[in-house]
């Protein structure tokens, strides 16, 4: 009996104790002034444009913490696409929100790790940058675009005019004209017909697949160096998908930025990523260049997302699929965890997690 | 017609009540009056003579006021209208900035205030405010006049009368805008928390837009939809006057022709006024729908 | 700083969600802490109070002061005595007599009584009459209901006060027994009122009825009333809660307006609405504070409270709640 109370009022405690970390953490985001000397840091690679390092992304809720990102790490190079796969809510939409600090607080936190930033001015932890700098390299030098196009864009405005906003907020000394130029440039770099014409449209009125070209145009206006697309074609069709994914291709080859690509259809990364990361509950399970990771995965994990993968030509009697269901991120075992339903688990998965083992330089 | 049968069915009919303080009325004089005032018929033809009467445009003569129904309604109407016309006004000037404050600050300090005041409004009962507002301001510190709409005994003139009657609005309108502040706070309050949940917001927040922008800019615009369609469908209804407050504060406006008319047994004056409701409504419901196109381009019709 | 790992492993009911998101709403646990102290006054008070609800008291006048008389045994007539009016608060009369000599006090607590009385029994009634012809209305239907729509769409036609008034005077002509007007009151309101629960009823349970999780139960194999009561019902209930506790509010506010226009709970019983009627006499409203004050700010706080309490009860239901 006395067991149970104090195992209860241990857990209140720790509940405590993660509120006020919460708080503390809240509030140190939101000071008015954080000096220089908080975020300015160096790079590992001169060449990369993003260096995740130890990224640990929580959200603190009624019932327990939920640790969403719990030790991320990856580098993305300048020019080069990475894909980061994994299941539905294994944490690769909250590592790209934090990349962009849009992780809504008071709930969410990012509670470790850096995200350094090789920005013009030298290299930055956006962890700990101000939010005006951020607001300067969202949807200038960093863009996002987002996985539902049918409710991403404000409704009582034109589309014209959201382009336009964002050209303008990042350029203030262009004229309007100059503006208005630059977004139908935009419109047609995405593959719209009649520009002019769908300058002056509502989202309404637009398809899907429109609207998503809308959102890569968007994105695209103010020649970002990093762009992000979380999940861009999973709520089209698989044609609009195929169109879409073409353009990212050849916006790729035209602009010269690094992408990082969120998704969960293997297809979409072997067609477009350079590099390779997998995601399962929060964490990194393998991370390598695409032709490593596709001829010669390591991890059970892996192995199993790319049998699940039913293959054109192929007969089988049986579709693949991973046995069991993803872990509830509120208590994580501090061990591997996939053990529960690896194939291959044997003595050793039940150990405290281990680092990462090295197979090649690029293959972890 | 419902209503038709209920008022026939109050047994102190106008004619008794004119009739019974005094004395030495006969019977067939009760006969003769009770012809006069179409009360004699039964009621079902009572209402089909009514009904008969409206279509052709005719509402009829008020007991009360011994005019025509129509003009009656017209006269008292703007009274009512340029209380609530003021009072409106004045609650959107003020729920509104407090309701958007409120959902951005949500359950901070702030927040517990406002929500506190908007529930204090809504939960007076309009009489006792009413009460007290007239004890403190009009009795004890006379800064407003008690009662009436125009000082009695002074014959003021254009702008002097307009001034007037304006000192003499003024408790009343705080009544009704201490009133209605809180429920349209609250609706604001609500909508605004929505649309900061929705997609586009996150979107205009990566574009980089500061939070100000995404708060005044991009969800303000979306939260005026609900509010501009249900002010513009209220609108109308700011002509029907609020019977008890301007019973207590004796303004005649067409509230209170109402609550009179009702103590009176006034027949052709309720049924007109009900039908002057029913208009009112239909002509609200129309504002509404067409304002909500006007405001909300995903409603247009191409 | 790190994080502490949860040790505790049990996973937490929805309902115990609920409360922990409500009790983190100061404003709804002040609105329940004054329901309950009001409830406790009111019952307290009645068991305490040695005076009757309209009990006349008396007063003699002795040296030109009116004097109360205590003394049971004098008699009530005679030169000097009269009806002890309007008596300032005074330890006797803790809130003093009002305009024919009743104790305020004893009559604010029976005000309580039947103000909140029949507030909770409309809310009942009405509770009854629309979760039964709404829910009927949702779950079969076609010309079943239509005609239930209809006929809300009727009463919702009705003016609510004016019928109110012509029912009321109707029955104080026909001299209908005082005590039974109460609960004509309260089935006249609540035939006006059950249509709005009606509708939220038959809204959720349209919507419900199509879900998945129906079509199981069927597949199930459950009989329909089953279905109903177990399934759907519980559905409805969070909205059902918040709609009856903001509706005793409002009901509380309706009756006393009614009750101060004189339509409602007649004389002499007290009713908060009628105690506040007298400050219709601009003397009263001048100088006999106690007598209209405390049944006006009772009014408010009670609706004050329940509106705290739907309104946190609401947030606590909703589970799109950000904090």
């Amino acid at each position: 009996m006395g067991d149970k109370n104090s195992i209860k009022s241990k857990g209140k405690m720790e509940q405590r104790k993660n509120i006020a970390l919460m708080k503390s953490l809240d509030k140190a985001k939101n000071r008015k002034k954080i000096p220089k000397s908080e975020y300015v840091t160096e790079m590992k690679n001169k060449d990369n444009i993003l260096e995740i390092d130890n990224l640990a992304t929580y959200f603190f809720t009624d019932s327990g913490v939920v640790k969403a990102v719990n030790g991320v790490s990856f580098d993305i190079p300048r020019g080069k696409t990475v894909a980061v796969v994994g299941e539905s809510g294994c944490g690769k939409s909250i590592t790209s929100m934090s990349i962009m600090r849009l992780i809504q607080g008071p709930s969410g936190q990012i509670v470790d790790g850096q995200i350094r930033y090789n920005s013009e001015e030298g290299p930055i932890n956006l962890v700990n940058v101000p939010i005006s700098k951020m607001q300067e390299l969202r949807g200038n030098k960093i863009s996002m675009i987002f996985q539902e196009p049918m409710t991403s864009l404000n409704p009582v405005f034109t589309v014209g005019d959201q382009i336009d906003e964002a050209i303008q907020l990042h350029n203030p000394k262009l004229t309007a004209k100059q503006i208005k130029t630059r977004s139908i440039e935009m419109l047609e770099l995405v593959g719209i017909a009649r520009p002019e014409g769908i300058y002056d449209a509502y989202p309404h009125e637009l398809s899907g697949g429109m609207r998503q070209r809308v959102m890569i145009g968007m994105a695209l206006s103010c020649e970002p160096e990093l762009i992000i697309a979380d999940e861009p074609t999973t709520a089209l069709d698989v044609t609009i998908q195929a169109q879409i994914l073409e353009l990212l291709r050849e916006i790729k080859d035209k602009v010269n930025a690094s992408i990082l690509l969120i998704t969960h259809d293997l297809g979409v990364v072997a067609e477009m990523a350079d590099y390779v990361v997998v995601m399962y509950a929060g964490r990194i399970i393998e991370k390598g260049t695409a032709i490593d990771i596709y001829k010669n995965p390591q991890h059970p994990y892996t192995i199993g997302l790319l049998n699940s993968k039913p293959a054109v030509g192929k007969v089988v009697d049986k579709l693949y699929s991973i046995p069991g269901q993803v872990p509830n991120p509120i208590n994580m075992p501090s061990h591997c965890y996939f053990k529960d339903r690896c194939e291959k688990s044997f003595e050793p998965c039940g150990a405290i997690y281990f680092k990462l083992r090295i197979f090649a330089n690029t293959f972890r | 017609m419902a209503l038709y049968a209920l008022i026939r069915a109050m047994p102190s009919n106008y004619v008794k009540q004119m009739t019974s303080g005094k004395p030495g009325v006969t019977d067939q004089l009760i006969e003769q009056l009770e012809k006069n005032y179409g009360l004699d018929s039964s009621i079902p033809e009572g209402y089909v003579k009514w009904a008969g009467n409206v279509i052709k445009g005719d509402f009829g003569t008020s007991f009360v006021y011994k005019q025509p129904v129509f003009k009656v309604i017209n006269d008292k109407m703007w009274a009512s209208f340029w209380l609530s016309f003021i009072a409106l006004i004045l609650e959107l000037l003020i729920a509104i900035p407090l309701g958007i404050i409120s959902a951005t600050k949500q359950y901070s300090k702030t927040d517990y205030a406002i929500t506190t005041f908007a529930f204090l409004g809504i939960s007076l009962p309009s009489f006792f405010f009413a009460a007290l507002l007239q004890k403190f301001f009009a009795m004890d510190l006379r800064i407003f006049p008690l009662q009436g709409m125009v000082t009695a005994r002074e014959d003021y003139e254009g702008f002097r009368l307009l001034l007037d009657i304006g000192w003499h609005y003024c408790l009343p309108i705080i009544v009704f805008v201490v009133l209605g502040v809180g429920s349209l706070m609250r609706y604001t309050r609500t909508n605004m928390l929505e649309v900061l949940n929705s997609d586009f917001i996150r979107t205009a927040r990566a574009k980089g837009l500061s939070e100000h922008k995404v708060i005044y800019k991009h969800a303000f615009r979306n939260t005026l939809i609900p509010i501009v369609t249900m002010v513009g469908g209220s609108l109308p209804g700011l002509f029907s006057g609020a019977i008890i407050t301007e019973g207590i504060f004796a303004i005649d406006g067409l509230g209170y022709t109402a609550l009179q008319a009702l103590k009176f047994g006034d027949i052709p004056f309720l049924m007109g006024f009900n039908m002057f409701l029913a208009v009112l409504t239909l002509i609200g419901t129309l504002i509404s729908d067409v304002l909500y196109a006007v405001v909300d381009p995903r409603v247009r019709l191409s | 700083m790190s994080v502490q790992n949860q040790t505790t492993v049990k996973p937490i009911t929805p309902g115990q969600l609920i409360l922990k998101r409500f009790l983190r709403n100061k404003l709804a646990i002040a609105g329940f802490a004054i329901i309950v102290g009001i409830l406790l006054f009111v019952t307290v008070g009645l068991a305490v109070t040695p005076y009757g609800e309209y009990e006349i008291f008396y007063s003699e006048e002795i040296n030109d002061k009116d004097v109360e008389i205590t003394d049971p045994n004098q008699s009530v007539t005679g030169d000097n005595v009269e009806i002890y009016k309007k008596a300032k608060p005074n330890s006797r009369h803790l809130l003093g007599t009002d305009k024919d000599g009743r104790d305020v006090l004893t009559r604010l607590l029976h005000g309580g009584k039947v103000s909140l009385f029949i507030a909770f029994a409309c809310i009942l009634v009405e509770l009854a009459i629309g979760v039964t012809l709404g829910g009927i209305a949702g779950y079969y239907g076609g010309w079943v209901d239509g005609l239930i729509m209809r006929l809300v769409d009727v009463i919702n036609c009705i003016p609510s006060l004016p019928v109110m008034l012509i029912m009321s005077s109707i029955m104080i002509a026909n001299q209908f027994p005082q005590k039974y007007k109460i609960y004509a009151l309260i089935g006249i309101m609540s035939l006006l009122g059950w249509v709005g629960i009606a509708r939220i009823v038959r809204g959720q349970i349209l919507s419900l009825r199509e879900q998945e999780f129906m079509v199981a139960t069927e597949a199930v194999g459950l009989s329909t009333p089953r279905r109903i009561f177990k399934h759907l019902i519980p559905n409805v209930m969070p909205q059902l809660i918040v709609m009856a506790t903001l509706g005793v509010g409002s009901v509380i506010l309706t009756e006393s307006a009614l009750s101060y226009l004189g339509f409602g709970v007649p004389f002499p019983y007290a009713s908060w609405g009628n105690m506040v009627n007298t400050v219709n006499d601009p003397i009263i409203m001048k100088n006999n504070l106690n007598m209209w004050v405390p049944p006006g700010v009772m009014i408010l706080l009670t609706v004050m409270a329940f509106n705290f309490l739907g309104d946190g009860l609401r947030d606590a239901f909703d589970p799109k709640m950000k904090r």
